[in-house]
């Protein structure tokens, strides 16, 4: 089977990757490697995508939406960024990645942590999400961890209309 | 109050520097810069809030060895520190019954030595600022300045009309004497310096020794964890102590090395604690500290100074010699995430640090063509900018000495 690469944009993501999608992703693919391709240069990334290619392995260039005005807007900005990569082999994510870490999570421990569930994170950046983050949490990245114990996707792709495409598109996966 | 500036005048390498903090500052240089140079100024701080201005000079192996040895003697020793005022300042209620809001400002405290056989307090000046807003009135400017002269305070108070003097300062304050050559920093009364003060004490520059793994023996010391890191054991039992707190702990541990199943502080030989580590290879079967590299020791260390011991202003030397790549990417991230507490000064020459940061947390220190210290931004710098611009990273520019 053919090996998926998904390119990560920061630390955040791949954790959550790791603890979330990964798995899934691995049921597809014969074996899942994350690449944070944040501090690598363009041509660096190309030169990765390159080798992909005559590897014969697969791979998805996951990025935020950021500033663009669309989820095809960003596409091109992905595009014209990375000369090697591939229309269909983009996830754009919406907002950002602490968008899909609220989705899915427990609403019992969303409540106990005084956040209230939201019916859509797609507006969720991450300014936003620090200013939700409990005052007893010493660190953002521990929130992020619980938040992704008791994750539900069905929950996840409910509240999050990019997750639910990345899982449809990526993992075969339709909620 | 939160430590924003410092000015060195005659200081070690430094002729005249200002560093201006951001949550997150990296201090990049290479040896002999004058990095360790700019962290004495803010211990020499701590050290005379803590111990006083006699105790902080021996500490920094006397006043010869404070001032810069390139410029003539006669040049006296310049300190000067900027704060924000805490927050707790904000509301006050007037003797009329009125109650009024200060909105923070910045603090200024500076000092000047002459450069005799002992230290001679030239100048001794504090000033604070503050926005002042009365019911029904538009926000005003208002400020106190205390200069220290001889052994006399003089006090000075400008304030929006209708606030009287005495509700800031009140006559009892202002009695206050202080020999001619302390400084009103040593002062544990003298208001409001004692906000500064305590500030100031709270200062930590974390430098863990070298093979920490192997130094962790101390039977007793320090709840909070000591600078080298030597008493990691003891302040990791205070942190696994408390459910919620051993809960994050062991939470970040995991995040930077997912092999950790367990963390435990037991009694080692001789009753000293000791640190014990439960891998998921192996689970239930605890490694003492000994068998851990001195890097993952340290990773303990860092994650019990960044989140489980708040200051005022950690300062870190070199804290990521000893770790992966990959591992330094995440540990940069937590550092930024716990700088929104605390902020952070991390003096490092590690490329891989600048990887992950972005060019304005960055401040090199280099030495200028007379051999002073000197503090540039490379955010500041068009250059710069344009190299990164075009994708040459930031470690790349500090490996090619461009930046």
């Amino acid at each position: 089977m053919t090996r998926l690469n998904v390119l990560v944009e920061g630390s955040d993501d791949v954790r959550f990757f790791e603890r979330v999608l990964v798995p899934l992703l691995k049921e597809r693919y014969g074996a899942v490697r994350l690449v944070p391709y944040a501090c690598l240069r363009r041509t660096a990334v190309d030169n990765l995508l390159r080798g992909f290619a005559r590897l014969g392995e697969a791979y998805v260039i996951v990025a935020d939406i950021d500033t663009a005005p669309s989820v095809r807007a960003k596409k091109r900005v992905v595009l014209a960024r990375f000369a090697e990569a591939e229309p269909g082999a983009i996830a754009v994510v919406v907002m950002e990645i602490e968008s899909w870490y609220l989705a899915g999570a427990d609403d019992g421990f969303l409540a106990g942590s005084g956040v209230l569930p939201l019916s859509s994170t797609d507006e969720v950046t991450k300014e936003a999400f620090n200013a939700l983050v409990p005052r007893r949490y010493v660190s953002r990245v521990g929130f992020m961890l619980d938040l992704l114990d008791g994750y539900s996707l069905d929950r996840g792709t409910e509240r999050n209309r990019s997750l639910g495409f990345f899982l449809s598109r990526f993992a075969g996966i339709h909620k | 109050m939160a430590i924003t500036a410092l000015t060195l005048r005659n200081f070690r390498s430094f002729r005249e520097a200002e560093l201006r903090l951001r949550p997150f500052l990296l201090l990049i240089g290479r040896n002999a810069a004058g990095k360790s140079n700019l962290i004495h100024g803010f211990l020499f701080l701590r050290d005379i809030a803590r111990s006083g201005l006699a105790n902080a000079i021996s500490l920094q192996g006397g006043l010869a060895y404070l001032q810069n040895a390139g410029l003539a003697c006669g040049r006296d020793l310049g300190i000067e520190v900027e704060l924000t005022l805490p927050v707790e300042m904000s509301a006050l209620s007037l003797p009329d019954g009125r109650r009024i809001e200060i909105a923070p400002g910045v603090c200024t405290y500076a000092f000047a030595l002459g450069c005799n056989e002992r230290a001679e307090v030239r100048e001794d000046r504090f000033v604070m600022r503050f926005t002042v807003r009365a019911p029904g009135e538009p926000p005003a400017p208002g400020l106190v300045e205390i200069v220290h002269e001889g052994d006399r305070l003089r006090y000075a108070v400008d304030l929006p009309p209708g606030i009287a003097e005495a509700v800031f300062l009140p006559p009892a304050l202002r009695e206050a004497r202080l020999g001619p050559n302390a400084l009103m920093l040593e002062s544990p009364t003298l208001y409001p310096m004692g906000l500064v003060r305590r500030a100031l004490a709270l200062i930590s520059c974390y430098e863990f020794a070298p093979r920490l793994s192997a130094r962790l023996d101390l039977r007793t010391g320090a709840a909070e964890l000591t600078e080298d890191g030597s008493n990691a054991a003891i302040a990791l039992g205070r942190v696994l102590a408390h459910p919620d707190s051993r809960q994050q702990f062991l939470a970040l541990l995991r995040d930077l090395l997912p092999f950790v199943e367990d963390v435990a502080v037991g009694d080692g030989p001789g009753g000293a604690p000791e640190i014990r580590v439960a891998e998921v290879y192996a689970p239930g079967r605890y490694l003492p500290a000994e068998a851990l590299s001195s890097g993952t020791v340290e990773l303990f260390a860092l994650l019990i100074a960044l989140f489980f011991s708040p200051r005022e202003l950690a300062i870190f030397e070199e804290p990521v010699a000893r770790l992966h790549p990959l591992v330094v990417g995440r540990l940069v991230g937590l550092m930024r995430d716990a700088s929104a507490v605390q902020p952070l000064l991390v003096s490092t020459q590690h490329p891989a640090v600048l990887r992950h940061a972005p060019v304005e947390d960055v401040c090199l220190v280099s030495r200028d063509k007379d051999g002073f210290s000197v503090l540039t931004l490379p955010a500041d710098s068009t250059e710069v900018r344009t190299f990164l611009e075009e994708e040459v990273g930031l470690d790349e520019l500090f490996l090619a000495d461009l930046l």
